[in-house]
């Protein structure tokens, strides 16, 4: 009873999480906004609301978050500044740096939302890969992750510019293949559950091999979310006729947010071993958080799915 | 156990999901009437990839300035919704919220490829002689956006009438993001003369 209230609980943060965070550019809009919002009674002052005390004033996330948004900006800043250079003195030793930087870029911008790395966590929930499984299947998501990133990018660049009225950029054009990326999950999601349920689970010695049938749908529905960083890089080198760097500039893209994912993973690993060796002691209970791990990474990936796809509307 | 995983979750779904994709320097000038503040005025400055995009979308003929008619359709496209984001502009006085009475002069300029905003926050912080605590805090709450407030800030206009102190602080009272950010936030303890 504990266990499936807990499991409520998590289910619920974890919705919580996705609606705050499955969001779209505040600044942008199809139509203008008309300013209905604002208050219009002489007063202007809201009664009703009155700043919360009880904060916890401790945020080392936060810090983290924080730290890590400012060493992207600064990252991309150098970024725009090399490009720049190189455009008036063609110097090999910027376009190094300029490689070196998308490397760095690569690490810090897959800490930030997508890149694979919850579904790096899910799918290590439910199955049992080993490590260099786990650095094989990030470097596998990294790839098309990027490449799917690099797709887009040349769609804006040579389809949606060339042949439509707008001006299609990074920030403005990626909704609909993160949608179908996004149904794509859902289903995925959705088989793993079906899994998890119904599935025969083996004694303790028995360990369960990893489908590979199953794999290659995980990691393409992962993977072809487009890399919003490569994205961006990609249109921003384009936009200053630089095109070539940006696509060489994808590989150690890859390189970098391989590192950042295939962390996630080993840590996951481990984490899971660690739960386990805890409950090994006794084969029932082993069995049963074996099964509500599974579960909980099925149902993760089906939640983030119905959840991203939502998002995007 | 599920505990475990629990934390284990939490921990690494907070490190998966860190926004934000676009960055804001934030300038303001409080402006004073004679009853108290009755005006903002703002200056986002965009990070330098995302004032090209905003150039490659709005600046049609390439120019690098953008035209009367240009800034229309970026204030149509790419400011008028922040009316929901309250224009990431929060004013709290002695703890009440203070909403915005109206938002004017609007105008967008492209200086050495980097994008700026300007535009007034038409408020009404009435100030009377016992001192009172104003807070501007200044954030994207979504953040999909970070926005931080230049050192140096806040300017002042035609405060001759006040008395007050100013600070800049992370202010943890209006922490976002899971409680986990805390916005750059301008304190003034003020009174009138």
């Amino acid at each position: 009873m504990f266990k499936k209230l807990l499991f409520s609980i998590v289910i619920l943060n974890i919705l919580s999480l996705i609606t705050g965070f499955s969001q779209s550019n505040p600044l942008f809009s199809d139509t203008e906004v008309v300013d209905t919002l604002l208050n219009s009674d002489s007063s202007f002052v809201e009664e009703s609301t009155v700043i919360d005390e009880d904060v916890v004033r401790i945020s080392v996330f936060g810090k983290l978050i924080r730290k890590n948004a400012d060493l992207q900006n600064d990252i991309k800043d150098r970024f725009a500044q090399l490009a720049t250079d190189y455009s008036s003195s063609k110097s090999m030793k910027i376009i190094i740096m300029l490689f070196f930087l998308a490397f760095i870029y690569g690490v810090f911008h897959s800490l930030g939302p997508g890149h694979g790395k919850i579904f790096i966590f899910s799918y290590i929930l439910t199955e049992k890969p080993k490590v260099l499984r786990a650095i094989s299947i990030s470097y596998m998501i990294a790839t098309i992750h990027a490449i799917s990133g690099l797709v887009v990018a040349l769609g804006i660049i040579f389809i949606l510019n060339e042949y439509t009225s707008f001006s299609y950029t990074s920030s403005n054009s990626s909704d609909i293949i993160s949608r179908i990326s996004f149904g794509i999950m859902i289903i995925i999601g959705l088989y793993m559950t079906y899994k998890a349920i119904f599935k025969k689970e083996h004694s303790h010695e028995h360990k369960s091999k990893t489908d590979k049938k199953q794999l290659i749908p995980f990691v393409l529905s992962v993977g072809l979310i487009p890399c919003p960083g490569t994205i961006i890089i990609v249109t921003f080198l384009a936009s200053m006729s630089l095109l070539y760097i940006g696509i060489l500039s994808v590989i150690f893209i890859i390189l970098g947010m391989g590192i950042t994912i295939s962390a996630i993973g080993i840590i996951s690993i481990f984490s899971k071993k660690l739960v386990l060796k805890l409950s090994s002691v006794d084969s029932d209970k082993y069995g049963k958080i074996y099964k509500l791990t599974s579960l909980f990474g099925a149902f993760l990936l089906t939640m983030f799915g119905v959840l991203f796809f939502i998002g995007t509307f | 156990m599920s505990k475990i995983l629990f934390i284990i979750f939490i921990f690494i779904s907070t490190l998966s999901f860190s926004h934000p994709h676009v960055f804001i320097k934030a300038d303001v000038t409080v402006c004073y009437n004679e009853t108290g503040i009755n005006k903002l005025r703002m200056k986002y400055t965009f990070d330098k990839i995302f004032s090209n995009d905003l150039m490659q979308m709005f600046d049609k003929n390439k120019n690098k300035k953008f035209e009367a008619s240009e800034i229309v359709q970026v204030k149509a496209k790419a400011f008028s919704n922040l009316v929901n984001f309250e224009y990431f502009v929060y004013v709290i006085q002695d703890g009440r919220k203070i909403k915005h009475k109206s938002v004017s002069g609007f105008r967008a300029t492209i200086n050495n490829g980097v994008v700026t905003y300007y535009f007034n926050i038409n408020t009404n912080v009435d100030i009377g002689n016992s001192p009172t605590e104003v807070k501007i805090a200044v954030y994207d709450y979504s953040y999909y956006i970070n926005v931080d407030v230049n050192k140096g800030n806040p300017k002042f206009e035609d405060p001759d009438d006040f008395i007050y102190v100013n600070k800049i602080i992370k202010d943890y009272k209006q922490a976002y993001y899971l409680k986990q950010i805390y916005p750059d936030c301008i304190v003034l303890d003020v009174y009138k003369l």
